[in-house]
């Protein structure tokens, strides 16, 4: 017998990396996600005023315009809202609680859908029928909707916030990783991986879990960004997160009354860190999407 | 020869169950109804240790749901299975984990039949180190070795299976089952996917490895040709049943079915021209069976008698079964075809004869 060949795992990471970077587009929605990430986790570094502390307000500073000084002896430079609230100081916050409210809801829910649609797949019979009935019912209603009430219901809150995303969008998650998971379910690899006589634990996980992944990652980003906008609709309305934890939703609402007297800097500012936001977690879902398909000629 | 998978009256239904509306409707007086199709319906058969046993049948006509029911892949619906005498319904644990292993399929599509997401060395050692044939640490030697004895460079290893061509696809799925240390191969249409000149090596290469890992394969096919160089005994099915089973070279030799030599007619043959003769009709709806015979509508030697008994399976001398009234009086496939000089195919050792147009040589 000659020595084994040397078998090595191919260096995943990297390789991802590497073709991630083949399109321009995806690496600016990526530097804008990352460096709005950086904003968020940097906040009172980088921000002039803690807009949550009411102590630093000043009701003198109120509606100046972007690059005015205020009464503390620092540029606003996007201005400020009606109750001296530095804007970018807002938005830079703002983005911490829009983003903690999407990534975890978001999360939250394609974990727990991705679960139920592949596990409903997988069992088929009476246990998929149920679990995807409930489904239906659940997507029939509108998520902003199922929100709504679940909040009525709970009260204001993150935790709350984010439980009533979870609620209303995990369904979304569910009926998507099963379509995928069935048309895998249906390939001869997994009936060979049966007759193989692995466990079905194994075969959910690694075999139909990672080929559903690339249609879970399309809703994935496209739930997120959902959440995020849902989050500041709520905010926008009023429900959802207490007064005190403003977030850009909030910020977009509180300047809204504002746009017809031409203080457009409360709500246009905002606006754009928002559709910024979510424009790049579309950016990235899309590349993502394109990468995890293994078929794709790159 | 002693039968290592034997199936009794072995029958797999597909039924389309009523949804809530029509449910609601019957109790309304509506007539609604359960469709069900029996793909398989009612086989006997056995498979010796150490032979090829060949299953040729149109399309539809529930090969391959046989073919997945003996490898445990589609539970059948009636009927008992047992291997090495054992009923398989009655297995449990490790016991049924050695059923389960023991009968690896090849399936026909290789482009479907490998995890997109493994590599080569990933899909062929995943089984095998979760069974603890051999351990992680022996895995690299293991997978070089099953690659070799597969016709591959061991550095296919590193590949993902969309690297590959059709038919090194083919082979590392049938290094994939190899590594279990399966005793029997069932190949679903292994070679109809493939280029005709891969196909003839891939052929070759299950012979090879027959002697080497002491296989005894379930060879399901269309391809008359590729039968005719593997098989030791064929089974005809039609409709979900068994017409005819007998040794190969007795069978292309003198048909016991009208539908087994309607099928030899078919088959296309380079040796000489002649008319193409296709099966009269269509195959019948298995939802709606005809009476008798079910072959009757497309038999020519069709009589009243075949349109409402149904022929049972007989035996019709030399290790042969058929299910025709007139099995005796079945003419062989050269009888009304135009004489020619190119040797008749039942005159060669069939293991040996050359491949016909399906698969030409190409070693």
């Amino acid at each position: 017998m000659t020595a084994a060949p040397d078998i090595t795992r191919p260096p995943r990471l990297r390789r991802f990396a590497a073709d991630f970077v083949r399109s321009p587009i995806a690496v600016v929605g990526l530097v804008i996600f990352v460096t709005l990430c950086i904003m968020a986790a940097l906040a009172p570094l980088i921000s002039p005023q803690n807009p949550y502390d009411m102590m630093t307000l000043n009701l003198m500073d109120s509606r100046l315009r972007p690059g005015e000084v205020g009464s503390a002896g620092y540029v606003h430079l996007l201005g400020t809202d009606d109750q001296g609230r530095d804007i970018w100081s807002a938005i830079v916050y703002g983005l911490r609680i829009s983003l903690g409210v999407g990534l975890g809801a978001g999360g939250i829910a394609a974990v727990i859908g991705t679960s139920v649609g592949i596990f409903a797949a997988f069992r088929g019979g009476m246990v998929e029928t149920v679990l995807m009935r409930l489904v239906d019912f659940q997507l029939s209603f509108p998520a902003i909707l199922v929100a709504l009430i679940m909040l009525a219901v709970l009260g204001p809150g993150v935790d709350k916030v984010i439980f009533a995303l979870v609620i209303a969008q995990w369904a979304y998650f569910a009926r998507t990783a099963r379509s995928a998971a069935l048309v895998e379910s249906r390939r001869d690899y997994i009936a060979g991986a049966h007759s193989l006589g692995l466990g079905q634990w194994r075969i959910i996980f690694g075999h139909l879990l990672p080929n559903s992944v690339p249609a879970v990652m399309v809703i994935a980003a496209i739930q997120v960004a959902n959440a995020i906008l849902l989050e500041a609709t709520l905010s926008f309305l009023g429900m959802g997160l207490p007064v005190t934890e403003p977030s850009l939703g909030m910020v977009i609402s509180n300047g809204f009354q504002h746009i017809l007297s031409g203080r457009y800097w409360m709500t246009i500012y905002p606006g754009i860190a928002l559709v910024l936001l979510v424009l790049s977690l579309n950016l990235i879902g899309d590349r993502l999407r394109e990468l995890l398909d293994p078929r794709k000629v790159l | 020869m002693t039968a290592l998978v034997e199936l009794s009256g072995i029958g797999r239904r597909f039924t389309r169950k009523l949804d809530v509306a029509a449910k609601i409707l019957n109790l309304l007086g509506g007539s609604y109804r359960e469709q069900v199709v029996h793909a398989v319906d009612g086989v006997d058969l056995s498979i010796s240790a150490g032979e090829v046993l060949a299953l040729v049948g149109e399309s539809g006509c529930g090969k391959s749901t046989l073919g997945r029911i003996v490898a445990g892949i589609l539970p059948s619906s009636s009927g008992t299975m047992s291997f090495r005498g054992r009923d398989v319904a009655a297995l449990a644990g490790t016991d049924r984990l050695a059923w389960v292993r023991s009968i690896q399929m090849v399936f026909q599509d290789p482009m479907t039949s490998l995890n997109p997401r493994k590599s080569v060395f990933e899909a062929i050692s995943e089984a095998p180190v979760y069974h603890r044939i051999f351990s992680r640490a022996e895995a690299p030697a293991k997978v070089a070795r099953l690659l070799s004895n597969v016709g591959l460079d061991p550095q296919f290893a590193n590949r993902m299976p969309h690297e590959l061509s059709g038919g090194q696809r083919q082979r590392v799925a049938i290094a994939q089952a190899l590594a279990v240390k399966p005793e029997v191969l069932v190949c679903d249409e292994a070679t109809s996917a493939l280029d005709v000149s891969i196909q003839a090596q891939i052929l070759n290469m299950f012979l090879e490895l027959k002697e080497e890992f002491g296989l005894t394969y379930l060879f399901i096919s269309h391809n008359l040709g590729a039968v005719r160089h593997v098989a030791d005994r064929v089974v005809i099915m039609y409709l979900g049943q068994v017409v005819e089973v007998a040794p190969a070279d007795d069978l292309f030799a003198t048909p016991h079915h009208p539908y087994t030599r309607a099928l030899l007619l078919e088959a296309p043959r380079l040796e000489r021209r002649r008319r193409f003769e296709p099966i009269r009709g269509e195959i019948p709806s298995p939802l709606d069976p005809p009476s008798g015979c079910y072959f009757h509508p497309r038999c020519p030697m069709a009589t009243d008698r075949c349109r409402t008994e149904r022929p049972i399976l007989r035996e019709t001398g030399g290790d042969r079964v058929a299910a025709c009234h007139y099995a005796e009086m079945v003419s062989p496939p050269d009888a009304l075809a135009p004489s020619s000089e190119a040797p008749e195919p039942g005159h060669m050792k069939p293991g040996r004869a050359p491949l016909s147009a399906e698969a030409p040589r190409s070693e």
